[in-house]
Formats: structure tokens, sequence, C-alpha cells
């Protein structure tokens, strides 16, 4: 069902627009109700900055370490090593962004034996142990099945040519 | 040099300095990835957001008669296991989303007028909510507060807050994601000469989905064990390993709350006003009374469950002995902060299984489980499990 709006929001349908309002009344909602619950001038404050932590640190600090590792992959590697190392980096950095907070002790209570009654650095290098582990042993099956392959006499498998991308696969 | 040639000036140094979306790679970006990745974040974060509104509305019902079920017993257990674990689950899914859409905040012209402005503000806005949930979150579950809010209130509020903010660029750009979504992830391959097949070499844009949805897995086998206890092995983010003092984790001990002196007292009684009649029992009282044995879990609002066995009089009981029919009681704890009050509806108080426990797996109650008696009834929050009770009254 169209209806006829003016401008920018011409040709719009009315779920779409009905979809759009939901989610301008959620945010009102919830910004109203923030303020209600929050109780101080100090707990709005806090609660401001914390807000800004994740654009902040995401665009300003991640985005550009990940870019950069991502540049440096591409320099220092040969060709077949980049995909199983930019996977480990990747799945690594997933894994610390949900650990880093245990890892860390910050939230040990000293009378409380069973809260947070793990070895978390330790169990942080078994995972990315694991990870690493299962990444560059992929690289290493491929690279011998490659090296099987060019001993046999068989060319391998040649890089594909993507569909108007002719010669473009870094 | 005047304040406008200066601009000028260092708005052209900036266009020369400052990343375009050209100088982050191209090749494994693209809608047909972010759609995916959104569609993914848009099914972790609802079930996200609706456990945790079930938890928030337990905790705090809505005026009206309506009132949260006495059944099946495990409910309030799963729907928080749910709540933490899709919020694990979330957080790889929005730091791809986030690394898929990056190129775009430095697109030219940076200060593209109204339209440009308001885009770029509710994709702040999103990032801001939808990372403050995950983050406090995990921050609570890891007890770190390092901050000056009520964390319940704040991720409360804030959680609509994101979902508006999920909701709204998906409106407007529902066309695109529906054409995305159509799209094949990779571009057609052309076989090579030889006819071998064609096998892309390095990452792909599946190879995105992939590490997308490993990150999903390994985060949630990482942490799920304090709830699947048959993984605990492996999940070295759990909060818990899920023992403690008579084989149940504590979440707040007595030293913590100051009760320890009271909760200790040989002259402790617990009065249960009904609204004609007012008792006062010892703890030997409560013990000459018939016990009843229930199992039933303590399930914490950060995730975590042990089932136990417990003994103790059911809360019917000690109503009827002050000639109170169950309707909603007020369980009051000999701690005073917000945890140490509880509302009963009158259909759990009614149930047989709620109880007034006074052992815990075969033995006397331990002081940092609620010496000398605690409540514990069926499908309900740790939270408001009460411990160190002292009165408990007519609503």
């Amino acid at each position: 069902m169209r209806i006829t709006l003016p401008g920018i929001l011409a040709g719009i349908g009315i779920g779409r627009l009905l979809l759009g309002a939901l989610g301008l009344i959620g945010i009102g909602f919830g910004g109203v109700v923030f303020f209600v619950l929050a109780g101080s001038f100090r707990a709005v404050l806090s609660g401001g900055l914390w807000l800004l932590v994740p654009p902040v640190v995401s665009d300003l600090l991640i985005m550009p370490i990940a870019a950069g590792a991502g540049w440096l992959i591409a320099r220092l590697l040969p060709a077949p090593w980049r995909a199983p190392v930019t996977v480990a980096i990747a799945l690594s950095v997933l894994v610390l962004l949900i650990g880093w907070p245990f890892i860390s002790g910050l939230g040990v209570h000293p009378d409380n034996a069973s809260l947070l009654n793990r070895n978390y650095p330790l169990g942080a290098l078994v995972a990315l142990g694991v990870i690493w582990l299962c990444c560059l042993g992929y690289a290493v099956v491929r690279w011998m099945q490659g090296r099987r392959a060019a001993a046999a006499g068989q060319p391998g498998p040649a890089p594909p040519v993507p569909l108007g991308q002719a010669g473009v696969n870094s | 040099m005047s304040v406008r040639d200066r601009l000028t000036e260092l708005s052209e140094i900036a266009e020369k300095r400052l990343p375009k979306p050209e100088s982050f790679s191209q090749r494994l970006r693209g809608s047909v990835v972010t759609a995916r990745i959104g569609r993914w974040l848009a099914v972790s974060f609802g079930i996200c957001f609706l456990t945790g509104l079930i938890s928030h509305f337990v905790q705090h019902p809505l005026a009206g008669p309506w009132r949260w079920p006495t059944g099946p017993v495990w409910l309030y257990r799963v729907t928080q296991g749910v709540h933490i674990t899709s919020g694990v689950a979330s957080i790889p899914l929005l730091a791809v989303k986030l690394w898929s859409v990056a190129p775009r905040f430095w697109r030219r012209p940076l200060f593209g007028g109204l339209l440009d402005g308001l885009e770029r503000l509710s994709i702040l806005v999103l990032i801001a909510a939808a990372g403050f949930q995950l983050l406090t979150g995990l921050l609570n579950v890891a007890e770190v507060y390092a901050w000056d809010f009520y964390f319940p209130n704040a991720h409360f509020a804030v959680a609509f807050v994101a979902v508006g903010a999920i909701i709204l660029p998906i409106a407007v750009k529902l066309p695109v994601i529906r054409t995305a979504l159509g799209e094949p992830v990779e571009q057609a391959l052309v076989p090579t000469e030889d006819s071998l097949p064609a096998k892309p070499r390095g990452l792909t844009r599946r190879g995105v989905l992939g590490i997308a949805a490993a990150g999903v897995g390994i985060g949630v086998l990482t942490t799920v064990g304090d709830k699947l206890h048959f993984l605990s092995p492996v999940s070295v983010f759990a909060q818990r390993r899920g023992s403690g003092p008579q084989g149940l984790p504590v979440n707040q001990t007595a030293a913590a709350t100051g009760v320890t002196k009271k909760a200790s007292s040989t002259s402790w009684k617990l009065v249960v006003a009904g609204a004609a009649k007012t008792v006062s029992l010892s703890r030997a009282d409560l013990q000459a009374l018939p016990q009843r044995r229930v199992r039933l879990p303590i399930a914490c609002v950060e995730g975590w469950s042990v089932n136990a066995d417990w003994e103790g009089v059911p809360l019917s009981a000690l109503l009827a002995l002050a000639e109170q029919e169950p309707v909603e009681v007020r369980m009051m704890s000999m701690e005073r902060s917000i945890y140490g009050t509880s509302m009963v509806s009158a259909q759990l108080a009614a149930d047989p299984d709620t109880l007034v426990a006074l052992k815990l797996n075969g033995e006397e109650l331990d002081l940092d489980h609620g010496f000398p008696a605690r409540l514990i009834a069926p499908n309900r929050p740790g939270a408001m499990q009460t411990k160190w009770l002292g009165r408990i009254e007519v609503a």
C-alpha cells in the first residue's frame, strides 16, 4: 500500500514507515526512561560517557588497528598463509573481546570464593592455542596438498577470474 | 588570512590526509555481507531483548493482576540463560558488522548536510546503544562495576534505544537489504581453462561470514558452562565453575551484606504477620513443623544456575499458622539493601513447593546461603529468593 507523501518520504510503503516510526519511538522512549530512572546527574554523566565508549573505541582505535594489521599481513606473509593467519587473528580478537573482563580479574570479590573461580588467563591461552593450532594446521595441510599435487606433476588449481574483475585476486 | 580561508585550508588538508572508503579493502565487504551479518544480529539481539524484558518484568511487575507463572520450575533459568548467551553471541556479530561498514564512516563529504548528518547520528546512536548494552552486560557478568549508574536501570532504558536504533536503519534501507539478501555471497567464478574446479585463493566473503559464525560458536562455548554444566570444562570464560558452600555458588555473602551478627543470633525469630494474627517462630519451632523436600534451582540474573535439594516449611503452612490465606506477601530479609525485600504472588505463596528453607543439600543452611532461613520458590530469579529472613507480612 502506497500513500503519497511529500519530498524524501514519497513512495515509501506503509510497513516501512511504521517500522521506522517504531524505531524512533524506541529511541525516544528509551532516552526518556534513561533520564527518569537515572536518579542523579552523576548517573546521567556516567551513562553518557559509557555510551560514548563503543563508537570512540571502535572507530578511532580498533578500525585503524585492524586496517594496519591487514596491511601488515599483506606485506609480510606469503600468499598461502594470509587467509589462515587472518582468520586466526580475527578469532583471537573476537574471543578476547568476550574474555578480557574475566582475564583482568577486576571483578573478583575476596569474600566470595564461588565467584569468578576459574583460571581465566590459562583458559584464554588454551582457547587461543586451539584457534591458532586449527588455523595453522589447516594451512599446513593445504600446503602439503599443494606439494603433493606439484610432485605428481599436476598443475595446482589456478586462481579463478571473477566476472568483471579480470586479473584482480589479492 | 580570514577564518573562512583557514577553514577551507584545513578541510583540504583533511580531504588529503584522512582515510577514504577506498582505503579499505572492498573485496571482502559489501552489502551482501553486511545484510547477512545484520540478519543474524537482529535475531540474537531480538532474543536478548525479549528475554531481558522478561527478566525485568519478573522483578518489577507492572500494575495489574497478571503475575509471572509459578511453573515450569526451570522457566526463568532458561530465559535468563538464553539472555546472557544471546548477548554474548551478539558481541562477535556486532564487531564483524561494524568492521564491514566502517569504511563508510570516512565517506565524502564528511559533513554532507542535514540528511547525511541525521544518518550519521542514527548510526552513532546504534553503535553507542548496542555497544553499551553488550559492554555493560558483559562487565556485569564479570562483576566489574566501573560506573556510577545503577546497572539494572540503565541497561533496561538503553535496551529500547538500541532496539529502536537497529530497527530504524532496517526501515530506511529495507529495499537494499532485500536485494542484498537475494544476491549470492560470492561473485560467479569463471572456471579455468583446464576445467579444474575453481577454488578461490585467500580469504573470501564466505570466509568473513564463517569467521562471524565461528566467533559466535566459540563465544558461546566459552561462556555457557555455568548454565549447561556438561560444557563447564571448555567454558574458560564462564563466570563460575559451579562449586560453592554446600555444593551451590553464592552471589552475596553474609559478610558483604553485613548481616552476620543478626543471622547468627540465638534469639532470632521469624515473624509471620497475617492480616489478623501475628506469630513469632524460633528456629526450633520451624524445625518442629512438618518439613517438605523440593529440588529447585538457583537461577541468577547473571545467567548461571545450579539445581539443589532444599528442605523446609511450606510458606502456605506458615501463613496458615497466622490464620492467613495465601495472598501476595512481602518477604523481608535482615539485610538492608534493595534485595532485602521481595514480593511473592498469591499463586506462588499457595504453591506447595514454595518453602521457607532450613536445609540445603542435606545440611543445615550455610550462613552465606541465608541461615537461619531463606525463601526458595519455583521459577524465580535468584535475587528474589530472599535470604536471612526476618519477617513475612501481607503486602
